[in-house]
């Protein structure tokens, strides 16, 4: 009986105990790892992935799955850039753009999802291609550096009253988000469309239009640290949503090991969030080779996607 | 799936018509077309040459399109495919490039190389299998080890002095034909037999369709699952090896598109053929996405669209795939 306890409990935090010991070896053997500039500066590291994680874990929530950051990311990057540097736009008219752009994939993408019931693998992938395609259409394969442009560049580079405006944004996000996926009925209503959905539309539910929703949510996401990500590496290289892609994946289904039996949910992704950032951090300053950074962070996601999957009788198949 | 191969299987209905048949193959219709209104606008289009050409082109996308053909039968996914290609061309190149100094056998190297594949094979297929964790969050697991890995050892510098005898496995042509194109036929034919007309490929069929129905009728699920991996991971392995003699250079990053390309030639070819004969479907896929793009070029559509065609392309076949059963 204590060890049935004991292993619901390993199942449940097992991941999150993972967390809290890496993070306290690195507070013990990382020099200057737990000093309040190093946590601002992991703040900072985290919220592009963060933000982009809790745009897709909306979209996991709802039971489907959206890879499209891998192209939107880059495209709206690249906007956010060419507007600002080529078409003259303001900081807020070009952040405003890109979150439309952002919204108009997941409405694309939620639409065909939610109302024809065509697989959201397949939909976000060729939506992912798309966006790169014109991304790369966009810049003609080009660089577009943001320079000269203090006031957009203050948005991912500055300060306010002593601290990081990203950080600011990432803790914002994260505490508006959380109050609208407890509180409101619409936020509660797409975990409940993930969870059964003809039990959700028995219940009245208006399904289609929900998981729209989600989809257009994880789309602004996605626009919003898009053009953040530009402008946090003063421009946009081609393709840099590729780099966001893989970690972002990592983060949320790391997340989903923890709290809930094998669940997507919102603690989890940023703290999975947080924890990949917290790795790469740490290994770096513990004077670690570079590429043993993904090795550590791939081995931490199979073992603990494994522990959760102990419990399982038979082998899962991915449906798409 | 949801493109469902199941209810498709039963609602087939037999009867003959021009509209039915319409309906039932309406994609390749479509894309038929395509080929005829392409050459009739650039002549260019239709000649041997050029058809030469985009065999060429699609040939090591056909060959990891079809590798994902079969782990998507057995209803699993491999997002490792692109880095297990460039692992296992990387790892086979060090050991014969002359700056390293290794100096070991080509033949000798290269099935090391296809080991290395095989061995990671082995790996997601036992964590699939085994420890049932879902093959896409494997792979994605295997994609960020095999992102660190591959720097460990060439500290990310590019394999430039590879032996002539490397060199010759796929650089060259007869008659025309690349050495790719002769590579690929036989390997996917290969796969193709294997699918359709064994009792493997019936299994791994019938696990991808029903996996609860296909253990109670006795079939070992777990080792069939494993073998879809096992298959991918050597396939991708010597597409790897292939790429790396084509281009003369291996680099860290040589295979990492493979993915992208494997996703957009087994999902096509899923959508065309409703998920029966993926490997044929995988195939087709791969070959109609290469000469959408070399018809873009040709057309003079310019190569900032390449991504944009392959998006488009997928969206339109799931789109018509839809339309197509909804008719029904």
């Amino acid at each position: 009986m204590a060890s049935k306890r004991w292993a619901d409990f390993i199942s449940l935090y097992g991941s999150l105990l993972v967390v809290i010991i890496i993070t306290a070896f690195f507070c013990l053997f990382a020099r200057r790892f737990a000093c309040w500039d190093n946590i601002q500066n992991i703040m900072v590291q985290t919220a592009i992935i963060g933000l982009t994680s809790l745009g897709l874990v909306t979209v996991m929530m709802a039971g489907e799955i959206d890879l499209s950051m891998g192209g939107t990311i880059g495209f709206t990057g690249a906007l956010l850039a060419g507007l600002v540097m080529q078409q003259g736009y303001s900081l807020f008219s070009a952040l405003g753009v890109c979150i439309l752009v952002g919204l108009a994939f997941g409405f694309v993408s939620g639409w065909l999802v939610a109302r024809y019931g065509l697989s959201s693998f397949l939909v976000s992938v060729s939506i992912m291609f798309i966006a790169m395609g014109l991304e790369r259409a966009y810049t003609h394969g080009l660089t577009v550096w943001i320079r000269k442009r203090p006031d957009v560049l203050f948005l991912a580079q500055g300060k306010i009253a002593g601290l990081p405006v990203l950080m600011i944004i990432l803790l914002a996000a994260v505490v508006i988000y959380w109050l609208w996926q407890t509180q409101f009925n619409s936020g509660i209503y797409i975990r409940a469309i993930g969870e059964n959905i003809d039990a959700a539309r028995e219940a009245g539910i208006r399904v289609v239009f929900l998981k729209t929703v989600a989809f257009m949510i994880a789309g602004g996401f996605f626009g919003f640290s898009g053009a953040l990500n530009a402008i946090r590496t003063s421009g946009n290289v081609l393709y840099s949503g590729q780099h966001v892609w893989i970690p972002v994946l990592g983060a949320c289904f790391f997340g989903a090991t923890m709290f809930t039996r094998g669940k997507p949910n919102i603690l989890g992704a940023v703290v999975g969030s947080f924890f990949f950032t917290i790795i790469l951090n740490g290994l770096t300053l513990t004077h670690v080779a570079f590429y043993m950074v993904p090795i550590v962070q791939g081995l931490i996601l199979i073992g603990a996607v494994g522990v959760t999957a102990m419990r399982r009788k038979e082998i899962e198949q991915v449906k798409f | 799936m949801n493109i469902t191969r199941g209810d498709i299987a039963v609602n087939e209905d037999k009867s003959v018509g021009i509209r039915n048949v319409l309906l039932r193959y309406g994609v390749f219709f479509f894309f038929g077309v395509f080929y005829i209104i392409t050459g009739i606008l650039q002549p260019k289009f239709l000649t041997i040459a050029n058809l030469l050409d985009i065999l060429e082109a699609c040939s090591l996308a056909a060959l990891v399109s079809c590798a994902m053909a079969v782990v998507v039968a057995g209803g699993g996914v491999d997002v490792s495919i692109g880095v297990v290609a460039g692992l296992g061309g990387l790892i086979a190149g060090f050991l014969i490039d002359a700056q390293w100094g290794y100096e070991i056998p080509v033949f000798v190297a290269v099935l090391v190389g296809l080991g290395v594949g095989a061995a990671i094979g082995t790996v997601t297929g036992l964590l699939v299998s085994l420890v049932r964790i879902n093959s896409f969050i494997v792979t994605i697991a295997l994609l960020f080890i095999i992102k660190g890995f591959r720097y460990s050892f060439t500290r990310g510098s590019s394999l430039m002095m590879l032996p002539d005898s490397f060199l010759a496995i796929g650089g060259g042509r007869i008659y025309g034909i690349s050495y790719l194109t002769l590579w690929m036929i036989p390997i996917v034919a290969a796969l193709y037999i294997m699918m359709e007309f064994t009792k493997m490929g019936r299994y791994i069929y019938m696990i991808g369709g029903n996996i609860t129905a296909s253990k109670t009728a006795g079939i070992g699920v777990r080792l069939y699952t494993f073998w879809t991996f096992f298959i991918a991971g050597l396939i991708a392995a010597f597409s790897g090896i292939l790429v790396e003699s084509h281009r003369g250079v291996g680099t860290v990053d040589m295979a990492d598109g493979f993915l992208l390309d494997a996703f957009v030639g087994a999902l096509l070819g899923t959508i065309l053929l409703n998920g029966k004969q993926m490997v044929l479907g995988a195939f087709l896929g791969a070959v109609i996405f290469t000469s959408f793009i070399n018809a873009a070029q040709i057309l003079g559509v310019g190569p900032y669209w390449v991504y944009a065609i392959k998006g488009l392309l997928i969206l339109m076949a799931v789109l018509i795939n839809r339309l197509v059963s909804e008719e029904r």
